[in-house]
Order: C-alpha cells, then structure tokens, then sequence
C-alpha cells in the first residue's frame, strides 16, 4: 500500500511539469480563443473587451472583399488538396523507388530528398521567391533560353500565385510524405513480394494487390497529417505573398492571421481561429484513433 | 520481343533518370538562393542570371555583419532561445516520458490523451491569445517567453519518443541494480537514461530545429528581439531592391548549422520530423 502510494505520487511529479506547460500555453489560450470569437476587441484597445455575441462569426462569413465562401475557402481547399495530392504521390514514388534494393547510392537520393523538410518556412520562401522572380529568377531564364517570349510574371499573376505557392509547398513537405511511406514500405516482409514472384505476379500486380492494400494505414495517416500541416501552413505564403495578388492566395490561416495583427481586429481573427480549430478537431479525432493503441499500451 | 533481362536494365535505367530528376528539382531552388552568397551584389541582380559564381567572393559576409539594414544579433537571439527550448524540453520530456513508461497512478490515461490531443493543435489557432497573455505578464519580447512556448510545441511529441524508448527497458534491469545498492534516482541516470541516450538526441534535435526554424510566433510575440527567422522577413519585406547576395549569405549562416547536423545525424532528425510515426 505505501509504496504504492509513494508511485503515485511519484508518477504525479514526473507527469507536472508538461501538464503545466500544457496548460498554461495550450489549454488556457485554446478555450480564450474561443472566448475572444464572441467579443469585439482590437490589438490597440487590447483589454478593453465588449461581449458582441456572433458578431465576428457574421462579418467573417458576409464581408464583400475578401468573401469567405467565394475566396477563402475555394482558395483553402484548393491549397490543401495540391499540396497534399502531390506530396503523397510524389513522395509515395520516390519512396517505392529509392526502396529498391537493387538501386545505388539510396542512401545519397534519401538524404536528398529530405533536405527540403529541415529548411525553415521562411528561406523555404526567400529560395522560391528568387526562383520565381520575374527578371532575375532561373524559371524565367530558362523559358527565356527556351524562347517563350511572354514570360509569366508568376507570383504577381492573380491565376498562378496559388499553383506556385503549391508547387513551393510540395517541394517543402513531401519528404515528410515520403519518410513516412518508406517506413510503411520497410515494413512489408520481403517473403511476400518472393511468394508472389513464384505465382507468376507481374510487377505491377504486386503493387496493386500487395504493396497498397498493405500501405493502407500509413497512407491514411499520411493523409490526415498532411491535411492538418497544410491547413495550419502559414509561414510559406505569407511571407511569400501576403495573401495576394488580389487576395489570390489568401487562405484561412493567412486570413486569420491578417484579420488579427495587421488590421487590428483580434476577435475577428479569434473567429477564424474557432473555424480552423474546428477542421483540426474532426482530424485530429481522426488521428487518436488511428493511435489508439499507443495509448492502450 | 525484348528479353526479360534487357527490360529489366531499361527499367533500371528509367528509375535513375527518375531520382536524378527529383534530385536535381530537390536542390535547385536552395543551389540558386545561397549560391548568390558567393556572388557580387551586382552580379546576383545582374541579367542574364550566372549559374555560377563569375568571381567567388566571401564579401557577403563581412557586407552582412556590418549591415544597418540586417540585424547580425538575431542569430544570437536564434541559438540562446533554440538552446533554451531544448534544454526545457527535454528536461519536461524526459521526466513525463518516464513516468508516463514506468509508474502507475490514476488518470494516467486521460493525460496521455490530453498530451496527444494538445501535440495535434496548431500554434496559428493560439497566437492571439497568447499575444495578450504575453503582453500581460511581460514575457512578449523576452527569450525565456520564446523558450517556454517553443518548449510547449516539442515537449509532447518528444515524450512520445522517450516514452517508446523507457517502454523497452525491462523492469527488472532497474530493480535489479536497486538491489545492488543504487538509489531510484541513480538507476534511473545509470541504467535508464543512457538506454534512452538515443531517444535523447533525437528529442534535442527535434527540440532545437523546431526553435531554429520557427517563424509565426517569434514574429508575433518579439519586438527588438527578432530571432533570425523574423529578420529576414522584415529585410526582404522592407526593400524596394532585394539585396539577394546579402540575403542569400544570411539564409546560408542559417541553414548550414542545420545541414551539417543533418548530415551527421539523420537518423535522429528522422524519427522527430515524422511525428512519432517512424521508429528507430
């Protein structure tokens, strides 16, 4: 009896000091961001608070410029699904790829192809921005030397800042993709592959009826990662784009986060907030039970 | 009809061509921008763009160190809260990893499903509140305000990771040394910790690059005490005329460091960047 009470409160003592920090920085400002949604208050006036009912739910969902049910979102969606389709595809392949054992220097293509994931957002898009750059940038040299003669402005042209922006943010996340792809592929016993080999399998069929169905659950949790990183990706375009041309590539967390700090509104940029938090819970319940065993342990 | 063998090789070939491309795609916007460190400022602005450095300088970093424009103490402010939050959040890691892997005790459960839920929300949907929170109890502006939230950000993740690490040690092994005359205290730093060593490097790891890198909050919630990550927002935004050779050699001092240590220990790097999904 005593020594197990000496392991409880042991277990309590180890356990203190995340809980407080969880707390203190997670739980506290989560439940203030949804309280701060139903008040008006400004970053000037920031203490001075008036309880304003669904008042920054109505602006959000009705302003004109930029509307969010005809800019925001469609910009959200396409954003998140780019970058996700792609990153998974992409990362998918070259896993399958660099995972075979006949390839050379794997080694060398793996760290390659993780480089871009250890890059801060914020060079991720000084590189891009150069790389886009109308006068100086290389694409344009290159289209140049190929002898295009109107050159696309890229960035600053209202249709191409969103794929742009995709193609800057697939470069940048896929390695995670494909990390977790090679280890879903690592984790398939090469006696399968050798039993289906003898039955005759062609190369194709073993990826259709092997190697996916038993890629299931890391593509899955591939996919809801993903959609959560992008959804919460901010750094990228905004300081790439603010949000424009034209509110172009003004997606939900840029949106907030513009609402917030640089038009002053905090309660309408807490609104924003809920609305992300609420796309993050539904993926986030998505994810606990994918993990639901390294809980139970 | 082409032979088995023959279209082996062709496949073969096709998967070089494959990577290498890839390779080449990987690289070229990181090559473009730091190979502009090397360049003249009049060159990198310079038409037609030069795939190589014309006549390699190190002009660039003396330009930057004494440049009015570019803060060089933000790389100080990067590494003094960097290694603040990675101390902190191994210290707090360490400490919920093993009691979350060794002890018993009620609510043990919903704690873990609290640190996994919280590991999941989004710095971006607290920042306002944390903005007034900050400014409340003077921690805006300060490193040990950037150090506590950078530290709230790894901690749980690298729990995780030390907790599977603490998980695969038996019992006994402890028990055993307790026998033998060790205290608690010191089974658990002779016997424990070192099983757990890798575990603990790759938690710093993840700790101190998460910090290196971070941008939304040190933007938010710093003032004169940008980290590097907001100094080169505020150098790109505030020219007409980018500078691309002063802020190509700032975004090399920053990546370096990274790249080396990925360099040498990939391994660790990989099982923090996959969120826990990937194990050693």
């Amino acid at each position: 009896m005593k020594i197990k009470t000496k392991n409880m409160i042991q277990g309590y003592i180890f356990i203190l000091p995340i809980v407080v920090l969880l707390l203190a920085l997670s739980f506290y400002p989560l439940l203030r961001t949804i309280y701060l949604s139903f008040q008006n208050v400004k970053l000037s006036t920031m203490n001075n608070m008036k309880f304003s009912g669904l008042k920054n739910y109505k602006v959000l969902f009705t302003r004109e410029e930029p509307n969010f049910f005809k800019t925001i979102l469609p910009n959200t969606i396409y954003y998140v699904v780019g970058s996700v389709v792609g990153q998974i595809s992409i990362g998918f392949l070259l896993a399958f790829l660099v995972n075979k054992k006949s390839i050379k220097l794997r080694g060398i293509f793996r760290s390659i192809t993780i480089l871009p994931w250890v890059v801060s957002g914020i060079i991720i898009s000084i590189s891009w921005r150069f790389m886009y750059e109308p006068r100086l940038g290389i694409l344009n040299f290159l289209l140049g030397k190929l002898g295009v003669e109107n050159l696309p402005t890229w960035l600053n042209d209202p249709k191409l800042v969103l794929p742009c922006l995709i193609v800057a943010n697939i470069w940048h996340g896929m390695p995670f993709s494909f990390i977790i792809q090679t280890s879903g592929l690592q984790s398939i016993d090469e006696d399968i592959y050798e039993a289906a080999v003898i039955d005759g399998a062609s190369g194709w069929q073993q990826l259709r009826y092997i190697t996916l169905p038993l890629l299931k659950q890391f593509l899955v949790m591939n996919l809801v990662m993903t959609s959560m990183n992008t959804i919460n990706s901010f750094d990228l375009i905004y300081a790439t784009t603010k949000g424009g041309p034209l509110y172009m590539s003004e997606v939900m967390a840029v949106h907030m986060y513009r609402r917030a700090f640089d038009f002053g509104k905090l309660g309408e940029g807490a609104a924003v907030a809920v609305v992300i938090l609420i796309l993050n819970l539904f993926l986030t319940i998505t994810y606990l039970k994918l993990n639901r065993e390294k809980v139970s342990k | 009809m082409i032979s088995t063998k023959t279209s082996k090789k062709i496949s073969k070939i096709a998967i070089y061509i494959v990577l290498v491309v890839f390779a080449i795609l990987t690289l070229t916007p990181l090559y473009w921008l730091l190979s502009s460190t090397f360049k003249t400022s009049t060159e990198a602005i310079g038409y037609p763009p030069t795939l190589f450095p014309k006549n390699p300088t190190l002009q660039n970093f003396a330009r930057l160190f004494d440049a009015r424009n570019f803060n060089f103490k933000s790389f100080y402010h990067s590494l003094i809260v960097s290694f603040g939050a990675m101390a902190l959040s191994c210290i707090v890691a360490t400490l919920a990893g093993y009691g979350l892997s060794r002890l018993k005790f009620p609510g043990k459960k919903l704690i873990m499903v609290g640190i996994m839920f919280f590991q999941m929300v989004p710095v971006l949907a607290l920042i306002i509140p944390l903005y007034q929170i900050f400014s409340t109890y003077r921690l805006y502006n300060t490193h040990i305000g950037l150090i506590l939230i950078y530290a709230t950000l790894s901690a749980p993740m690298n729990t995780w990771i030390l907790k599977g690490y603490f998980d695969t040690i038996p019992d006994a092994i402890e028990e055993a040394a307790m026998i033998d005359g060790l205290s608690q205290p010191q089974a658990f730093f002779r016997i424990a910790l070192p099983i757990a060593a890798p575990g603990l490097s790759a938690s710093a790891i993840f700790a101190f690059f998460k910090a290196w890198n971070e941008y939304i909050v040190a933007m938010t919630l710093t003032s004169s005490m940008r980290p590097y990550t907001v100094e080169l927002y505020r150098f790109i935004g505030e020219q007409g005329e980018v500078d691309w050779s002063l802020l190509g050699t700032a975004a090399f001092i920053a990546i370096v460091p990274i790249f080396l240590l990925f360099s040498f220990a990939q391994k660790y790097f990989i099982i923090g960047l996959s969120g826990g999904a990937v194990k050693s």
